[in-house]
């Protein structure tokens, strides 16, 4: 919806209310606009997204306060001082474009090459078949316990079984129109 | 004039009878009969139940011994109504005549009167026809998308202008009467503009074929779905709706928990709120089932973009009667991001797989950056700069999301109530077709729509964010008078539970979304296909004068944006409008009477040369500020009717990337434009230059691929719709600009950038490819 577009938060203007005001100035009432909210051109562990090890999300009842980074609904995302240099299912990425925080699903969405089954490309990345929709080449698979997600997506690219494959991210990158 | 026709009757009336009186002699048996002419007879007909603007028939109470012909005419509270083109127009309903019968539609849910008279071989009689109880819903008539009367639906109000006259008076220094002129002028400038009668989706003559959406189903993929709103809840198919957040504890139920509006419940309105309840307005298909799933946003289940396309386990089945599923939603980057063969057999399974194979359609918002990204705009004010506003260029090209490159997604733009393009809907080749929405709801109408119910939540109500905006700016009084239905105490929104600000895209495609129901309701055996060629072939040309834009470029001049224009095959397109406005009313009768056989979709391989075609890549440079260009045929040996074409390009410059040393950015993605001719003569342009082009290309997973503008970039052209593929297909790359200019963003852009600097190397085309979607033969 266009019109919600002008809505700004946190932003900060000056508005003139001068009596020599444009003669069209009435139709065109200034709304402040905010900032771009992010300045830097960052670089991208994979597609929009960097990969946030240092940060957790947990519930918010398990988490101390003191390293809570931001609330996300019923969860905290929380600075951790262990970070794994597995990415895997729950690991919390970044968008470059949006700076929305985001878990990993832990699936792949994967459209297969004409001949090759769900199996056979699970065993390529040694990744579980989550599902399979007949009749279509897609199907998604998922990473194991303690299985990095990028190196499964590599093995997935290198072993030629796939055309293409995603790391599914819980974010939705659309926004109202 | 009435009182005159009702003279005549009883003067005719009284000769008869005095002429009766004189025949009755007693010497009848010696005298030639008199044949003697009687009057027709005429009764009162009462006519109750009625739904608004459903046709209702009747027979008028009227009839002549002697077997003479019948006439009818008109009059309301004493004044004679005359036809126009058969129709008579009455305050309250129109009326038309088929032998001894009427076909009435109310316009208003007012009980009526209309006197009529009888005449048979000039005499004449008298009744009156009666009708009451007529069911309707209360905003009805402000939804000027659906009936469009000229009416304000709530923009340009009375309380508005005393507002701004306030304003002017107690913080600018202006006399009442200097404002108050000031206001009348510019209002009265306003309403001659923005309001003009008849600019609607003609959807009453949809009704008037007893065409209401019964039978289908629209999946609304948005932010939620209210749906025990008070006007949804009827529509609305229980237990079946989807909650795709991973904390929800009923995942049936998608009702937002925000409390400044649910988009998804303003455009489900929109589709399909209930019609005939007396309960705010009603969707353009008021009868046509509801399923919502709250897929924008974070923190969602897995496998949200597969349910979100009917995909097993998203609860629809491939058998049930899904029209569509309506996608109000984008992504608005200043980059061309990459085809995805992976998205495309994801975007297309609900045309392919579902309603028994026959697909349902998906109906998306083209986007809402004609002018500018919108607010956080990561070009900045490129668009300002580099002269595409003052042009009348489009921002944003439609084509730069990749879901808006394959026909499986039907891109909607936005009209406004005076059938013209509003101030922010995306242009491009890619567009179907286009539908109402509106501006801002002040100095032009928008939707009135459903929005969340009670004041509590909702665009309308104490959380609006309009009202809080405008109060920050200037003050609450004056807020409060910009948005007078939206605002707690509109004796019609006394609940808050509709809104008459929502617009965008995001209205167009849900209007679109309703006409397709309609359509499919009408005639459930069409396919996709069917319905989109239905759509090409009724939609109303609207602004007919729109005129070309054309660049100055160095040594001639580039026909950036070329208004309408017929192609080979008859059908006009323009790409700020696709094929033109939805027509509800002859889609529903195309659909009817449809006997027209695509066969099997036919999709050809791509056919190309260089770098997108598996080739090495080619090293065409692209001259600067050149109105040349270069120029890449491609012949095409299948022969095939066009339902879209697709073309896939890689291009390159090497300063397009993070910004250059000087902390400019290059011009590279901004000077370029594309066009293609078809072997027919007809022209598409699909870049027109002075796009927002600013960041390098992206892959389909969004990452950045420095030193392309278009990398695996495809565009849709829909402009070819009915032609031939056979045949030289002839692309031309062109960059139209030598300038470079400050950036009047202050840094105000995603790379700090400062400026645009000319681009000193030249852009280079690697790659082009075609690829056709159609069906053999010509229909």
């Amino acid at each position: 919806m266009k019109v919600k577009q002008l809505i700004v938060l946190g932003a900060t203007a000056c508005i003139s209310f001068g009596a020599t005001a444009h003669a069209d100035f009435d139709k065109k009432l200034q709304l402040p606009k905010s900032q771009v909210a992010n300045l830097k051109f960052k670089k991208a562990d994979f597609g929009s997204y960097k990969i946030e090890k240092g940060l957790r999300l947990v519930p918010s009842s398990l988490a101390s306060e003191e390293y809570v980074v931001m609330q996300k609904g019923e969860m905290s995302v929380v600075t951790v001082a262990n970070s794994s240099d597995v990415v895997t299912k729950g690991t919390l990425v970044r968008n470059i474009l949006t700076d929305n925080l985001s878990a990993l699903s832990g699936n792949l969405t994967v459209l297969l090459k004409e001949g090759v089954s769900a199996s056979d490309a699970a065993s390529a990345a040694g990744l579980k078949v989550v599902s399979v929709f007949p009749g279509t080449k897609l199907v998604v698979l998922a990473v194991n316990n303690g299985q990095d997600i990028q190196i499964a997506a590599k093995q997935l690219k290198v072993s030629g079984v796939a055309k293409e494959a995603k790391i599914e991210v819980l974010e939705t990158i659309y926004t109202a129109q | 004039m009435k009182n005159n026709i009702f003279k005549v009757s009883v003067l005719s009336a009284a000769i008869v009878i005095s002429l009766s009186g004189c025949g009755s002699n007693d010497d009848k048996d010696n005298t030639v009969p008199v044949v003697t002419d009687v009057a027709p007879k005429a009764g009162d007909v009462v006519v109750t139940d009625l739904k608004q603007w459903l046709p209702v028939t009747a027979d008028f109470n009227a009839s002549d011994q002697d077997g003479d012909a019948l006439s009818f005419s008109f009059a309301e509270n004493g004044e004679e109504v005359l036809s126009e083109n058969g129709v008579f127009t009455f305050s309250q309903g129109m009326l038309t005549i088929d032998g001894s019968s009427f076909t009435y539609v109310p316009v208003s849910t007012e009980d009526t009167v209309i006197d009529y008279t009888v005449s048979a071989n000039g005499k004449t009689a008298s009744a009156q026809i009666n009708i009451s109880g007529i069911i309707g819903d209360p905003l009805a008539n402000q939804q000027w998308h659906l009936n469009n009367t000229g009416q304000k639906a709530y923009s340009l109000s009375n309380e508005m202008k005393q507002g701004l006259i306030d304003l002017h008076v107690n913080q600018r220094g202006f006399t009442e009467e200097d404002a108050q002129a000031r206001y009348d002028e510019s209002f009265a400038v306003a309403e001659a503009e923005e309001l003009v009668a008849g600019e609607d989706m003609n959807v009453l003559s949809a009704y008037a074929q007893g065409v209401t959406g019964a039978g289908v189903t629209a999946v609304v993929i948005d932010s939620g779905m209210e749906i025990r709103h008070e006007d949804l809840i009827d529509n609305v198919l229980p237990n079946r709706s989807l909650n795709l957040n991973a904390s929800a504890l009923d995942h049936t139920d998608p009702t937002s928990t925000a409390n400044s509006g649910d988009h998804g419940t303003s455009v489900a309105g929109l589709i399909a709120a209930k019609g005939w309840n007396g309960k705010g307005g009603r969707g353009v298909a008021p009868d046509t089932g509801l399923i919502g799933m709250n897929y924008i946003g974070d923190d969602k289940i897995a496998q949200k973009e597969l349910l979100a396309h009917g995909f097993p386990g998203s609860g629809i089945s491939t058998v049930e009667s899904i029209s569509v599923f309506n996608r109000s939603y984008g992504i608005t980057v200043p980059a061309f991001i990459a085809y995805s063969e992976l998205d495309e057999a994801i975007e297309s399974y609900p045309n392919l797989y579902l309603r028994d194979g026959k697909g349902a359609l998906n109906i998306k918002s083209s986007g809402n950056s004609f002018g500018d990204g919108g607010n956080n705009a990561l070009e900045g004010s490129l668009c300002t700069d580099n002269g595409a506003h003052d042009l009348g260029l489009t921002c944003y090209n439609g084509a730069f999301e990749p879901s808006q490159g394959h026909p499986y997604y039907l891109s909607v733009a936005a009209v406004n109530a005076n059938g013209k393009h509003t101030s922010y809907s995306n242009a491009g080749a890619n567009l179907m077709v286009s539908a109402p929405a509106g501006e801002a709801g002040r100095w032009a109408p928008a939707m009135v729509t459903t929005d969340q119910m009670t004041c509590i939540n909702g665009y309308s109500g104490f959380n609006s964010d309009a009202v809080a905006v405008f109060t920050r700016a200037y003050g609450e009084e004056f807020a409060i008078s910009q948005f007078p239905f939206d605002y707690p105490g509109n004796e019609d929104n006394a609940s808050c539970n509709y809104t008459s600000t929502f617009n965008g895209t995001s209205s167009a495609a849900p209007n679109a979304s309703g006409v397709v129901s309609l359509i499919l309701s009408a005639n459930p055996d069409l396919t996709w296909r069917d319905v989109r060629h239905i759509l090409a072939s009724t939609s109303t040309l609207i602004d007919a004068e729109n005129t070309p834009v054309k660049l100055t470029i160095a040594d001639g001049e580039f026909v950036a944006h070329d208004g309408w224009v017929k192609n080979g095959a008859g059908y006009s397109f323009n790409n700020l409008y696709g094929f033109g406005r939805v027509d509800a009313g002859k889609a529903v009768k195309m659909a009817k009477e449809y006997d027209i056989k695509l066969g099997e979709q036919v999709i050809t391989a791509w056919n190309g040369v260089g770098s997108v075609a598996e080739e090495d890549a080619l090293a065409l440079e692209i001259p600067d500020n050149n109105a040349v260009g270069i120029t890449q045929e491609i012949v095409v040996t299948e022969e095939l009717n066009i339902e879209a074409m697709q073309f896939k390009f890689d291009v390159s410059n090497p300063e397009m990337g993070s910004g250059l040393s000087d902390g400019t950015q290059t011009s590279a993605g901004s000077d370029l434009a594309i066009e293609v001719t078809s072997p027919a003569g007809t022209r598409s342009v699909l870049l027109s230059s002075k796009q927002a082009l600013f960041l390098p290309a992206l892959s389909s997973d969004l990452s950045f691929i420095s030193g392309y503008i278009l990398k695996d970039a495809v565009m849709m052209s829909n402009a070819f719709y009915g032609e031939s593929t056979k045949g030289t297909w002839t692309i031309r790359l062109l960059d139209t600009s030598a300038d470079s200019f400050v950036l009047g963003d202050n840094g105000g852009n995603y790379l700090k950038a400062t400026g645009i600097t000319n681009n000193v190397a030249l852009s280079v085309l690697e790659g082009a490819s075609i690829r056709a979607f159609g069906h053999a033969g010509q229909e």
